[in-house]
Protein backbone atom coordinates (compact mmCIF):
# COMPACT_ATOMS: atom_id res chain seq x y z
CA UNK A 1 0.00 0.00 0.00
CA UNK A 2 2.61 2.32 0.88
CA UNK A 3 4.27 1.88 -1.99
CA UNK A 4 1.46 2.12 -4.50
CA UNK A 5 1.86 6.23 -2.61
CA UNK A 6 4.99 6.44 -3.25
CA UNK A 7 4.43 5.50 -6.51
CA UNK A 8 1.77 7.69 -7.51
CA UNK A 9 3.71 10.71 -6.24
CA UNK A 10 6.75 10.23 -8.00
CA UNK A 11 4.56 9.88 -11.52
CA UNK A 12 2.23 12.71 -10.46
CA UNK A 13 5.89 14.79 -9.66
CA UNK A 14 7.34 13.20 -12.99
CA UNK A 15 4.32 15.04 -14.74
CA UNK A 16 4.50 18.09 -12.75
CA UNK A 17 7.49 18.63 -13.88
CA UNK A 18 6.98 18.07 -17.74
CA UNK A 19 4.45 20.44 -17.56
CA UNK A 20 6.39 23.27 -16.00
CA UNK A 21 9.26 22.79 -18.28
CA UNK A 22 6.42 22.38 -21.34
CA UNK A 23 5.24 25.99 -20.24
CA UNK A 24 8.45 27.37 -19.72
CA UNK A 25 9.63 26.34 -22.79
CA UNK A 26 6.68 27.68 -24.64
CA UNK A 27 6.86 30.98 -22.76
CA UNK A 28 10.58 31.28 -23.97
CA UNK A 29 10.35 30.00 -27.34
CA UNK A 30 9.62 32.86 -30.15
CA UNK A 31 6.33 31.55 -32.07
CA UNK A 32 8.57 31.84 -35.32
CA UNK A 33 11.26 29.46 -33.71
CA UNK A 34 11.44 26.60 -36.46
CA UNK A 35 9.63 27.24 -39.02
CA UNK A 36 12.66 26.97 -41.45
CA UNK A 37 15.31 25.25 -39.36
CA UNK A 38 16.92 25.33 -35.73
CA UNK A 39 16.41 29.62 -35.70
CA UNK A 40 13.89 32.02 -35.34
CA UNK A 41 12.38 32.45 -39.04
CA UNK A 42 11.29 36.29 -38.42
CA UNK A 43 14.70 37.05 -37.84
CA UNK A 44 15.28 36.84 -41.74
CA UNK A 45 12.61 39.81 -42.37
CA UNK A 46 14.19 42.08 -39.58
CA UNK A 47 17.16 41.11 -41.34
CA UNK A 48 15.98 42.10 -45.35
CA UNK A 49 14.50 45.32 -43.85
CA UNK A 50 17.67 47.04 -42.00
CA UNK A 51 18.07 50.06 -44.23
CA UNK A 52 20.49 50.44 -47.65
CA UNK A 53 22.82 53.24 -47.45
CA UNK A 54 24.76 52.81 -50.81
CA UNK A 55 21.98 53.73 -53.85
CA UNK A 56 24.48 52.79 -56.25
CA UNK A 57 25.21 55.36 -59.24
CA UNK A 58 21.26 54.61 -60.77
CA UNK A 59 20.41 56.41 -58.01
CA UNK A 60 22.04 59.37 -58.76
CA UNK A 61 21.27 59.32 -62.40
CA UNK A 62 17.81 61.06 -61.39
CA UNK A 63 19.62 64.24 -60.42
CA UNK A 64 22.64 64.45 -62.12
CA UNK A 65 22.61 62.17 -65.47
CA UNK A 66 24.91 64.47 -67.19
CA UNK A 67 27.87 63.64 -64.20
CA UNK A 68 27.12 59.94 -64.83
CA UNK A 69 27.26 60.21 -68.37
CA UNK A 70 30.82 62.34 -67.79
CA UNK A 71 31.88 59.75 -65.48
CA UNK A 72 30.89 56.53 -67.13
CA UNK A 73 32.69 57.97 -70.46
CA UNK A 74 35.74 58.10 -69.18
CA UNK A 75 38.56 55.61 -67.18
CA UNK A 76 36.83 56.53 -63.45
CA UNK A 77 33.60 54.43 -65.16
CA UNK A 78 34.11 52.08 -62.57
CA UNK A 79 34.02 54.18 -59.54
CA UNK A 80 31.33 53.88 -58.00
CA UNK A 81 29.80 58.14 -57.05
CA UNK A 82 29.03 57.21 -53.14
CA UNK A 83 32.99 56.15 -53.04
CA UNK A 84 34.98 59.25 -53.19
CA UNK A 85 31.28 61.17 -51.76
CA UNK A 86 29.34 59.57 -49.32
CA UNK A 87 26.68 57.02 -48.90
CA UNK A 88 23.34 58.20 -50.58
CA UNK A 89 21.34 57.62 -47.28
CA UNK A 90 23.31 61.10 -45.82
CA UNK A 91 22.51 63.31 -48.92
CA UNK A 92 18.23 61.81 -50.05
CA UNK A 93 15.55 60.53 -47.88
CA UNK A 94 12.24 59.86 -49.62
CA UNK A 95 13.31 61.54 -52.75
CA UNK A 96 14.08 64.69 -50.32
CA UNK A 97 17.59 66.02 -50.24
CA UNK A 98 18.29 65.89 -46.45
CA UNK A 99 22.09 66.91 -47.03
CA UNK A 100 25.02 67.88 -48.89
CA UNK A 101 27.02 65.81 -50.22
CA UNK A 102 30.55 66.43 -49.36
CA UNK A 103 33.01 66.73 -51.91
CA UNK A 104 36.40 65.35 -51.38
CA UNK A 105 39.60 66.45 -53.72
CA UNK A 106 42.45 65.43 -51.24
CA UNK A 107 45.47 64.25 -52.65
CA UNK A 108 45.19 60.97 -50.42
CA UNK A 109 41.78 60.05 -51.49
CA UNK A 110 43.65 59.61 -54.47
CA UNK A 111 46.85 57.92 -53.71
CA UNK A 112 44.89 55.35 -52.03
CA UNK A 113 44.38 53.86 -55.89
CA UNK A 114 47.61 55.62 -57.75
CA UNK A 115 50.03 55.48 -54.82
CA UNK A 116 52.91 53.11 -56.08
CA UNK A 117 52.84 50.00 -53.48
CA UNK A 118 54.76 47.24 -53.42
CA UNK A 119 52.12 43.89 -54.39
CA UNK A 120 49.75 46.34 -56.27
CA UNK A 121 49.19 44.52 -59.82
CA UNK A 122 51.71 46.29 -62.23
CA UNK A 123 49.42 47.01 -65.01
CA UNK A 124 47.09 49.23 -62.44
CA UNK A 125 48.17 53.18 -62.78
CA UNK A 126 50.42 54.09 -59.83
CA UNK A 127 52.42 56.92 -59.31
CA UNK A 128 55.23 58.04 -57.01
CA UNK A 129 53.91 61.28 -56.15
CA UNK A 130 57.12 63.39 -55.28
CA UNK A 131 58.69 62.03 -59.12
CA UNK A 132 55.35 62.32 -60.64
CA UNK A 133 54.69 66.25 -59.60
CA UNK A 134 58.82 67.08 -59.68
CA UNK A 135 58.05 66.25 -63.67
CA UNK A 136 55.04 68.71 -63.90
CA UNK A 137 56.86 71.62 -62.19
CA UNK A 138 54.77 70.97 -58.87
CA UNK A 139 55.13 70.78 -55.19
CA UNK A 140 52.89 68.28 -53.29
CA UNK A 141 50.04 69.62 -51.51
CA UNK A 142 47.06 68.42 -50.14
CA UNK A 143 44.53 68.87 -53.13
CA UNK A 144 47.16 69.05 -55.76
CA UNK A 145 45.76 66.13 -58.20
CA UNK A 146 42.70 67.60 -58.94
CA UNK A 147 44.93 71.10 -59.89
CA UNK A 148 45.07 69.17 -63.54
CA UNK A 149 43.13 65.85 -63.58
CA UNK A 150 39.21 66.16 -63.47
CA UNK A 151 38.05 63.37 -61.56
CA UNK A 152 35.28 62.63 -63.14
CA UNK A 153 37.08 61.86 -66.38
CA UNK A 154 40.70 61.24 -65.13
CA UNK A 155 43.06 61.19 -68.05
CA UNK A 156 44.94 64.15 -69.53
CA UNK A 157 44.81 64.90 -73.17
CA UNK A 158 41.94 63.94 -74.22
CA UNK B 1 7.34 20.29 -42.81
CA UNK B 2 6.03 21.01 -46.53
CA UNK B 3 7.71 23.23 -49.02
CA UNK B 4 4.82 24.98 -49.66
CA UNK B 5 4.09 25.81 -46.26
CA UNK B 6 7.39 27.03 -45.97
CA UNK B 7 7.10 28.97 -49.53
CA UNK B 8 3.98 30.67 -48.17
CA UNK B 9 5.51 31.51 -44.43
CA UNK B 10 8.29 32.71 -46.41
CA UNK B 11 6.21 35.14 -48.43
CA UNK B 12 3.91 35.93 -45.57
CA UNK B 13 7.15 37.24 -43.75
CA UNK B 14 8.67 38.95 -47.22
CA UNK B 15 5.43 40.66 -47.38
CA UNK B 16 5.44 41.54 -44.12
CA UNK B 17 8.93 43.14 -44.07
CA UNK B 18 7.68 45.14 -47.35
CA UNK B 19 4.83 46.77 -45.81
CA UNK B 20 7.14 47.79 -43.13
CA UNK B 21 9.68 49.68 -45.80
CA UNK B 22 6.89 50.75 -47.69
CA UNK B 23 5.50 52.60 -44.38
CA UNK B 24 9.30 53.32 -43.06
CA UNK B 25 11.53 55.70 -44.53
CA UNK B 26 13.75 54.33 -47.54
CA UNK B 27 11.40 54.83 -50.41
CA UNK B 28 13.80 56.82 -52.45
CA UNK B 29 15.92 53.85 -53.99
CA UNK B 30 16.33 53.14 -56.87
CA UNK B 31 15.83 49.14 -56.14
CA UNK B 32 13.09 48.97 -53.36
CA UNK B 33 10.51 47.40 -55.94
CA UNK B 34 12.06 43.54 -56.02
CA UNK B 35 11.12 43.20 -52.23
CA UNK B 36 7.93 41.82 -52.10
CA UNK B 37 8.66 39.44 -54.51
CA UNK B 38 11.66 38.03 -53.28
CA UNK B 39 11.67 34.15 -53.20
CA UNK B 40 14.79 32.70 -51.16
CA UNK B 41 14.27 29.42 -53.20
CA UNK B 42 15.55 31.00 -56.68
CA UNK B 43 19.02 32.00 -55.31
CA UNK B 44 21.99 30.02 -53.86
CA UNK B 45 24.73 32.86 -53.23
CA UNK B 46 28.32 32.80 -53.73
CA UNK B 47 31.20 35.37 -53.92
CA UNK B 48 34.19 35.25 -56.05
CA UNK B 49 37.68 37.30 -54.97
CA UNK B 50 40.17 38.02 -57.63
CA UNK B 51 43.11 38.96 -55.49
CA UNK B 52 44.91 39.36 -58.35
CA UNK B 53 43.14 42.41 -59.16
CA UNK B 54 42.68 43.72 -55.90
CA UNK B 55 44.36 47.02 -55.81
CA UNK B 56 44.16 47.04 -51.79
CA UNK B 57 42.08 50.84 -51.79
CA UNK B 58 40.04 49.52 -49.01
CA UNK B 59 36.89 51.35 -50.75
CA UNK B 60 35.13 47.70 -49.81
CA UNK B 61 36.31 47.96 -46.09
CA UNK B 62 35.04 51.41 -45.51
CA UNK B 63 31.88 51.09 -47.61
CA UNK B 64 31.09 47.88 -45.36
CA UNK B 65 31.47 49.93 -42.35
CA UNK B 66 29.69 53.12 -43.68
CA UNK B 67 26.58 50.32 -44.79
CA UNK B 68 26.51 48.10 -41.79
CA UNK B 69 28.03 50.46 -38.93
CA UNK B 70 30.20 48.21 -37.70
CA UNK B 71 31.77 49.67 -35.06
CA UNK B 72 35.32 50.69 -34.99
CA UNK B 73 38.04 48.99 -34.94
CA UNK B 74 36.02 45.90 -36.09
CA UNK B 75 35.36 44.49 -39.46
CA UNK B 76 32.83 42.53 -41.01
CA UNK B 77 35.46 42.47 -44.34
CA UNK B 78 38.87 43.65 -44.26
CA UNK B 79 41.83 43.13 -46.80
CA UNK B 80 45.12 41.71 -46.12
CA UNK B 81 48.72 42.86 -47.90
CA UNK B 82 51.46 40.03 -48.17
CA UNK B 83 54.59 41.08 -49.28
CA UNK B 84 56.80 37.92 -50.18
CA UNK B 85 60.76 37.82 -51.12
CA UNK B 86 63.08 35.23 -51.98
CA UNK B 87 64.29 32.53 -49.31
CA UNK B 88 60.93 32.59 -47.87
CA UNK B 89 60.90 36.08 -46.52
CA UNK B 90 56.85 36.96 -46.00
CA UNK B 91 55.50 40.29 -44.38
CA UNK B 92 51.73 40.28 -43.82
CA UNK B 93 49.61 43.26 -43.15
CA UNK B 94 46.32 44.85 -42.25
CA UNK B 95 46.77 48.44 -40.56
CA UNK B 96 42.97 48.66 -39.57
CA UNK B 97 42.03 46.53 -41.94
CA UNK B 98 43.09 48.17 -45.12
CA UNK B 99 39.93 50.36 -44.28
CA UNK B 100 42.06 54.09 -45.14
CA UNK B 101 44.69 51.89 -47.53
CA UNK B 102 48.07 50.99 -46.62
CA UNK B 103 50.92 52.72 -45.93
CA UNK B 104 53.68 52.78 -48.79
CA UNK B 105 56.49 51.33 -45.95
CA UNK B 106 59.70 49.94 -47.54
CA UNK B 107 60.75 46.43 -46.15
CA UNK B 108 64.40 45.58 -45.19
CA UNK B 109 64.46 42.61 -48.09
CA UNK B 110 63.25 42.93 -51.51
CA UNK B 111 59.60 42.04 -52.45
CA UNK B 112 59.59 39.84 -55.00
CA UNK B 113 55.65 39.38 -55.33
CA UNK B 114 52.69 40.70 -53.77
CA UNK B 115 49.31 40.76 -53.47
CA UNK B 116 45.98 42.57 -51.72
CA UNK B 117 43.80 39.40 -50.75
CA UNK B 118 40.20 40.81 -49.15
CA UNK B 119 38.45 38.85 -46.76
CA UNK B 120 35.06 38.20 -45.42
CA UNK B 121 32.80 35.91 -44.10
CA UNK B 122 32.79 32.21 -46.42
CA UNK B 123 29.30 31.64 -46.02
CA UNK B 124 30.62 27.65 -45.09
CA UNK B 125 28.63 25.05 -46.44
CA UNK B 126 29.56 22.99 -43.34
CA UNK B 127 29.90 25.75 -40.92
CA UNK B 128 31.25 24.88 -37.60
CA UNK B 129 29.79 28.56 -35.83
CA UNK B 130 26.35 27.84 -36.59
CA UNK B 131 27.06 24.07 -35.02
CA UNK B 132 27.95 25.66 -31.84
CA UNK B 133 25.57 28.26 -30.89
CA UNK B 134 23.51 26.89 -28.25
CA UNK B 135 20.54 28.78 -28.69
CA UNK B 136 20.14 29.11 -32.29
CA UNK B 137 20.84 32.27 -32.81
CA UNK B 138 23.69 31.81 -35.83
CA UNK B 139 21.87 29.54 -38.56
CA UNK B 140 21.90 29.66 -42.68
CA UNK B 141 19.29 30.60 -44.69
CA UNK B 142 17.48 28.68 -47.71
CA UNK B 143 19.38 30.97 -49.86
CA UNK B 144 23.10 29.88 -48.24
CA UNK B 145 23.70 33.02 -45.86
CA UNK B 146 25.10 32.94 -42.62
CA UNK B 147 23.38 35.12 -40.18
CA UNK B 148 23.44 35.92 -36.62
CA UNK B 149 19.96 36.95 -34.60
CA UNK B 150 20.96 39.42 -32.58
CA UNK B 151 17.83 38.79 -30.31
CA UNK B 152 18.33 35.79 -29.77
CA UNK B 153 22.26 35.62 -29.40
CA UNK B 154 23.55 35.77 -26.09
CA UNK B 155 27.34 36.62 -26.54
CA UNK B 156 28.80 33.36 -25.46
CA UNK B 157 31.23 34.13 -28.19
CA UNK B 158 31.26 30.09 -28.84
CA UNK B 159 30.88 30.80 -32.30
CA UNK B 160 33.65 33.65 -32.70
CA UNK B 161 35.93 31.02 -30.97
CA UNK B 162 34.73 28.21 -33.77
CA UNK B 163 35.07 29.91 -36.88
CA UNK B 164 38.52 29.16 -38.06
CA UNK B 165 38.56 32.24 -40.42
CA UNK B 166 37.94 34.89 -37.69
CA UNK B 167 35.45 36.49 -39.62
CA UNK B 168 33.00 37.22 -36.27
CA UNK B 169 33.50 39.55 -33.83
CA UNK B 170 31.80 40.63 -30.00
CA UNK B 171 30.25 43.90 -30.43
CA UNK B 172 31.33 46.36 -28.38
CA UNK B 173 27.73 48.02 -27.20
CA UNK B 174 25.11 45.29 -28.00
CA UNK B 175 27.91 42.15 -26.78
CA UNK B 176 26.08 40.13 -29.58
CA UNK B 177 28.19 38.31 -31.82
CA UNK B 178 28.33 39.86 -35.24
CA UNK B 179 29.97 39.47 -38.99
CA UNK B 180 29.38 39.85 -42.75
CA UNK B 181 25.62 39.09 -43.60
CA UNK B 182 26.54 39.67 -48.08
CA UNK B 183 24.48 42.31 -47.00
CA UNK B 184 21.39 40.52 -46.39
CA UNK B 185 18.98 43.57 -46.74
CA UNK B 186 20.41 44.47 -50.24
CA UNK B 187 21.18 41.40 -52.01
CA UNK B 188 17.29 40.90 -51.53
CA UNK B 189 16.28 43.94 -52.65
CA UNK B 190 18.84 43.26 -55.84
CA UNK B 191 21.67 45.04 -54.91
CA UNK B 192 25.14 44.41 -54.71
CA UNK B 193 26.61 43.70 -51.25
CA UNK B 194 28.34 46.90 -50.22
CA UNK B 195 31.75 45.93 -51.11
CA UNK B 196 30.71 44.33 -54.33
CA UNK B 197 29.32 47.57 -55.49
CA UNK B 198 32.69 50.17 -53.81
CA UNK B 199 35.47 47.83 -55.86
CA UNK B 200 36.81 50.01 -58.48
CA UNK B 201 38.34 47.16 -59.86
CA UNK B 202 36.15 44.18 -60.34
CA UNK B 203 38.12 42.57 -57.49
CA UNK B 204 34.95 41.08 -56.07
CA UNK B 205 32.15 39.82 -57.07
CA UNK B 206 28.87 38.13 -56.11
CA UNK B 207 26.12 35.43 -57.76
CA UNK B 208 24.04 33.16 -57.61
CA UNK B 209 24.39 29.53 -58.74
CA UNK B 210 20.47 28.59 -59.10
CA UNK B 211 21.02 31.15 -62.27
CA UNK B 212 22.46 29.24 -65.38
CA UNK B 213 23.31 32.69 -66.71
CA UNK B 214 25.22 33.87 -63.80
CA UNK B 215 29.00 35.24 -64.87
CA UNK B 216 30.47 34.31 -61.64
CA UNK B 217 28.64 30.78 -61.80
CA UNK B 218 30.29 30.48 -64.80
CA UNK B 219 33.85 31.51 -63.81
CA UNK B 220 33.67 28.98 -60.72
CA UNK B 221 32.75 26.25 -63.01
CA UNK B 222 35.27 27.11 -65.89
CA UNK B 223 38.67 28.60 -64.25
CA UNK B 224 40.83 27.92 -61.68
CA UNK B 225 39.47 28.63 -58.24
CA UNK B 226 40.47 28.21 -54.79
CA UNK B 227 38.71 28.35 -51.27
CA UNK B 228 40.73 29.29 -48.32
CA UNK B 229 41.95 26.61 -45.93
CA UNK B 230 40.20 23.42 -48.01
CA UNK B 231 41.95 20.80 -45.21
CA UNK B 232 39.38 22.31 -42.50
CA UNK B 233 36.35 21.40 -44.74
CA UNK B 234 34.06 23.82 -43.94
CA UNK B 235 33.09 24.32 -47.11
CA UNK B 236 33.16 27.85 -48.18
CA UNK B 237 30.77 29.76 -50.75
CA UNK B 238 33.68 32.16 -50.92
CA UNK B 239 35.83 31.06 -53.98
CA UNK B 240 39.48 33.03 -54.94
CA UNK B 241 41.42 33.36 -58.22
CA UNK B 242 45.04 34.65 -58.29
CA UNK B 243 46.06 33.66 -54.65
CA UNK B 244 49.77 32.23 -53.55
CA UNK B 245 50.82 29.56 -51.17
CA UNK B 246 51.34 31.73 -48.51
CA UNK B 247 47.80 33.06 -47.81
CA UNK B 248 46.18 31.56 -44.80
S1 LIG C 1 33.67 31.91 -42.29
FE1 LIG C 1 33.41 31.61 -40.08
S2 LIG C 1 31.60 32.83 -39.54
FE2 LIG C 1 31.57 32.56 -41.76
S3 LIG C 1 30.27 30.72 -42.10
FE3 LIG C 1 32.43 30.03 -42.06
S4 LIG C 1 32.77 29.44 -39.92
FE4 LIG C 1 30.90 30.71 -39.93
S1 LIG D 1 37.73 47.94 -53.14
FE1 LIG D 1 38.44 46.29 -54.50
S2 LIG D 1 40.55 46.89 -55.06
FE2 LIG D 1 39.98 48.15 -53.28
S3 LIG D 1 40.75 46.94 -51.53
FE3 LIG D 1 38.60 46.33 -51.81
S4 LIG D 1 38.70 44.51 -53.13
FE4 LIG D 1 40.71 45.52 -53.27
Amino acid sequence: MEHGKHLARMILLVFLVLVVFHIVRTLFTPSSFGRYGHYRADNVAEQMAKPVAYGGSASCEACHSQRNAQLKGGSHATVECEICHAPLSSHVVDSGKIGEMPINRSTMLCLRCHERWDGRPGKFPQIELEEHLGKMGAAVGPEVCVGCHDSHDPKMGR
Amino acid sequence: MGKETTRRGFLEAAATTALAITLGRKAGLAAEAGLSEYNWEDYSYVYLVDASKCIGCGMCVQACQKENRVPDGFFRTWVERYRIGEGGRVEVDSPNGGINGFPATILDFKVTKGLFVPKLCNHCKNTPCTQVCPVGASYTTKDGVVLVDDKRCIGCGYCVQACPYGSRYLHPVSHVADKCTWCYHRITRGLKPACVMACPVGARAFGNMKNLQDPVRKTIATQPVLVLQPELLTRPNCYYKGLDKEVR
